[in-house]
């Protein structure tokens, strides 16, 4: 198998070949799964938004330009896309809908560990609102400037760093409130 | 505190501070809290594994074909058969006694080549604006349906919550009635007096 460039595939997923289109979706589904998952706290959720988020990539898949890199492109659907679906599910989502831990592996150890880990982020993720969560996702775990942050939220860098604030703050209001 | 405004944002940018500037945020009550909550987060994001992708269908995302594509191979096609003919017109040899005539006969054919190329520009937008429009209308009745389902949502809850409120004033009026047998019942000695 030869190597393509992610420049080639995009040409030729955009001519309709089917190949390049599901190599590109390889190369980035990583990425976005995991900040679905931490954008939404539920791995089925997680799934269902990564695959809306695939689809639409594909459908204006003809409208990309190559001005920023397809990653930035992709994750300005992501973002939009994301907003969409977490109304959507925040609307129908019952109040007790606490999803179950599972463990589908035997490495019960590790996974305890790593549970452990993702439920300590996924409460601290839960605690704020979206469009926080959204500003602290691209800062500390996506390592954007505010710049970038503004940019792919189109939002003015002082908003974003409001709102960066304002998650900090609401955090350590959270943590006192655990730590009682 | 516009000072520390700055080196707080520096030191959120990634931007290495000098010790004292760093001790001088630590050591004061609001940016000294939030350095330590966004070294939280930042501990979250370092400890943070990757979670591999769980199987999933990925053609499915393959519903609908990329518009451009169909267009663009159009218009490849419509250029690549133009210069074709053009460049057989060019290669067929000419007889210097029949040059003009030959020369007439190109330009007309490479005019009705033009004519075919921009026939076919005409067809892809045309094609163009179909599907915009196509797109445009499927996007307005998403959002219409999703106005429709947001307001059946909002009705039922209203009922829900006059059917509730209901509920509890029976509930109460019962309970009142059955307060004032209990004090019509009781003899008068019993009853509180002011």
């Amino acid at each position: 198998m030869f190597f393509q460039s992610e420049e080639t595939l995009i040409k030729k997923a955009q001519q309709g070949n089917k190949r390049a289109w599901i190599k590109l979706v390889k190369q980035h589904e990583g990425s976005v799964y995991n900040y679905c998952l931490r954008m939404l706290s539920n791995p089925d959720d997680a799934m269902d938004l990564m695959q809306e988020v695939f689809i639409s990539v594909y459908k204006s898949l003809h409208n990309f330009r190559g001005d920023a890199s397809f990653n930035t492109w992709v994750f300005q659907i992501v973002h939009r896309r994301g907003v969409e679906f977490y109304r959507r599910r925040h609307v129908y989502q019952p109040l007790d809908d606490t999803p179950e831990q599972t463990c589908k592996n035997g490495e019960l150890e590790q996974n305890q560990i790593v549970q452990l880990e993702h439920n300590q982020l996924k409460v601290m993720m839960n605690n704020l609102p979206w469009e926080q969560r959204l500003v602290v996702e691209l800062k500390f775990f996506q390592h954007c400037t505010f710049e970038e942050i503004a940019l792919q939220l189109d939002i003015s860098t002082n908003t974003a760093k409001s709102r960066l604030y304002s998650a900090l703050g609401k955090l350590k209001v959270h943590l006192e409130a655990v730590d009682g | 505190m516009a000072n520390l405004d700055t080196l707080f944002e520096q030191w959120l940018e990634g931007k290495p501070l000098t010790s004292e500037a760093l001790e001088q945020l630590k050591t004061s009550a609001q940016y000294g809290t939030m350095l330590a909550q966004a070294q939280r987060w930042q501990a979250q994001s370092i400890d943070y594994k990757q979670q591999p992708v769980p199987d999933w269908d990925r053609s499915s995302t393959l519903g609908v074909k990329p518009q451009r594509s169909k267009q663009s191979n159009a218009a490849i096609w419509a250029v690549a058969a133009s210069i074709m003919v053009c460049t057989l017109v060019y290669l067929v040899p000419s007889k210097n006694t029949e040059s003009e005539l030959q020369l007439a006969k190109q330009t007309k054919l490479l005019e009705s080549q033009q004519k075919q190329i921009d026939q076919l520009q005409n067809i892809i937008t045309a094609q163009n604006e179909l599907q915009q429009q196509h797109m445009y209308q499927l996007t307005k009745e998403a959002i219409a349906t999703g106005r429709v389902e947001r307001q059946e949502d909002i009705n039922s809850l209203i009922s829900y919550m006059k059917t509730q409120r209901a509920q509890d004033h029976a509930y109460l009026r019962m309970q009142l009635n059955d307060l004032a047998e209990q004090v019509q019942g009781q003899p008068l000695a019993a009853v509180a007096k002011n």
